[in-house]
């Protein structure tokens, strides 16, 4: 192993460049806006996968980003790869019934297009994602974590790097994960 | 409609569109709110990188791990058909690779069937004594510790973790066909060998941070200032072929650079050395003296992190945290 492949040349680099930069009042770094901007959609998106609420899951990424501005470089090169796997095992920890702060009343202006019209479609949708929620509860944290990341749009390249296995890997253990969610949605609704 | 067309569904359902720039908001809101401030850490860094790119950068550790195993020592050569110690390292030496060099060998963990006999399961004891108590033996601590660092370290033990290698040479072929490499026969005494590699328990100190960030499926000390952990060396046998044959056939794969395996092959106590596979990078990771023999160090002067891990009587030691080079060095001759 390189010792360049584990300590990221930024971070060899003095303390001093890894000062975040002075910002205008109210703003944050900008490679940390850059970053935020770039990636909250699918931060939130795997984090919607797994709570299967949108103003839960905004929470969820609230909480990633801010980790991870507090501890890291916002242009490590690993900083997407952190996020995502950050979303995943974070949103598990809440549907597993963590500490977490109340569920908020009302989702933000942005959710609005959520709401659809047809109450009856709504209902079921709502079943359906509380369905999912208990059967991702149920899984090996690396398979629901896998489940969410894949169903949120993340490549297999991209599942591999944030899991930490290796890309020959993911169709297989892909295969798994979808298997042992069919059998415990089974288990929870045999209805086809 | 069937149950996989169901399950499909439940898990492709719509994904509201969520609005980066007002979530901006309300974070630099939060961080204004709450007072934080970034303090990049190069102790999470390194986690992280380990964790998340396990993938990217672990196969040419694995591969040349693999090659440790299969390292001569030509004092056990001829013994085989008894139980031979492949794998009992004493002290560390560092051999230069390019990862990049490495990416045709095939996975040498495809090269048969690990089998699990005990997991090391760690897991949170109150203090010094019950941690001793665990593993069976006493930690070394600091002296003291440097500013910055906090008081009160939070233990861990893992139980000692034990597993088998049989090789398995269909599985092996089948893996390098999927990296279009193709292998040299698998020597029958090998096919026929297992391997047994044992290690810990361990003990891990943390101090400062939090009491454990769970990413990637694993427990790991986000944040903390200083991280000591203490394990026994692992030992690895063999039931079947000799430490020649292991190794003969290990530098027989494709893709093993030869500047490699001529240094493997010019380790003079290889059973009893801890290879480090390393770039060329003298400034921020290098062979160091602690504790009156050799460890390697990965730091700087700059306070951001710096670890080093070492061999002591039978135990292998790393300690890192968010420290000066020079600190660190200090700490870990202080151990006690």
């Amino acid at each position: 192993m390189r010792a360049s492949a584990v300590l990221d040349r930024r971070m060899e680099a003095s303390a001093a460049t890894l000062r975040p930069a002075r910002t205008a009042a109210g703003e944050l770094p900008a490679a940390f806006e850059r970053l935020f901007v770039r990636e909250y959609g699918r931060v939130a998106a795997i984090a919607y996968r797994v709570v299967g609420d949108a103003a839960e899951a905004e929470d969820v990424a609230q909480d990633v980003f801010t980790s991870f501005y507090r501890r890291h470089d916002p242009e490590a090169s690993y900083a997407p790869s952190w996020l995502y796997a950050a979303a995943a095992h974070s949103a598990l920890n809440v549907i597993r019934g963590r500490t977490r702060r109340e569920r908020r009343e009302s989702s933000v202006a942005s959710h609005e297009n959520d709401r659809v019209s047809d109450p009856e479609a709504e209902t079921i949708a709502a079943e359906e994602r509380a369905l999912v929620r208990a059967t991702l509860a149920r899984l090996p944290d690396q398979a629901a974590a896998l489940l969410a990341l894949r169903y949120s749009g993340l490549s297999y390249a991209e599942c591999a790097t944030a899991l930490g296995v290796r890309i020959d890997q993911i169709g297989t253990r892909l295969r798994r994960a979808q298997e042992a969610f069919r059998k415990e949605v089974l288990r929870d609704d045999p209805r086809p | 409609m069937t149950t996989h067309d169901r399950d499909e569904r439940l898990l492709e359902s719509r994904i509201p569109d969520f609005d980066s720039h007002a979530a901006l908001a309300r974070s630099r809101e939060r961080i204004a709110r709450e007072g934080i401030v970034p303090q990049p850490s190069r102790t999470d860094a390194l986690v992280a990188r380990i964790t998340l790119s396990r993938g990217a950068w672990l196969r040419p550790a694995v591969a040349a791990a693999a090659a440790i195993l299969f390292v001569t020592a030509a004092a056990l050569t001829g013994l085989a058909d008894t139980v031979l110690t492949v794998f009992e390292p004493k002290q560390v030496a560092t051999v230069q690779v390019d990862p990049s060099q490495l990416r045709g060998i095939p996975d040498p963990s495809e090269y048969g069937t690990l089998t699990w006999i005990a997991k090391p399961a760690p897991h949170a004891v109150p203090d010094a004594r019950a941690a001793a108590a665990e593993a069976g033996f006493t930690a070394l601590v600091p002296a003291s510790l440097p500013s910055g660092v906090p008081a009160g370290p939070r233990f861990t033990v893992a139980g000692e973790a034990k597993a088998t290698f049989q090789f398995d040479e269909a599985k092996a072929r089948a893996a390098a066909a999927r990296v279009s490499a193709t292998i040299p026969p698998m020597p029958a005494a090998i096919a026929a060998t297992t391997l047994t590699m044992t290690g810990g328990p361990a003990i891990m100190q943390q101090y400062g941070g939090a009491s454990g960030a769970t990413y990637s499926g694993g427990t790991v000390p986000a944040g903390a200032a200083l991280v000591i952990v203490q394990t026994r060396a692992p030992v690895v046998t063999s039931n079947g072929a000799t430490v020649q044959e292991l190794r003969d056939y290990a530098l027989a794969q494709p893709g093993i650079p030869p500047s490699v395996a001529a240094q493997i092959r010019a380790i003079g106590d290889p059973v009893r050395t801890l290879l480090i596979p390393v770039g060329i990078d003298p400034q921020n990771a290098r062979l160091v003296t602690v504790r009156g023999t050799q460890g390697y160090l990965i730091g700087d002067q700059t306070g951001l992190g710096s670890g080093v891990f070492w061999l002591e009587r039978g135990y292998v030691i790393a300690v890192f945290g968010s420290l000066k080079e020079s600190d660190l060095i200090s700490l870990v001759n202080g151990l006690h």
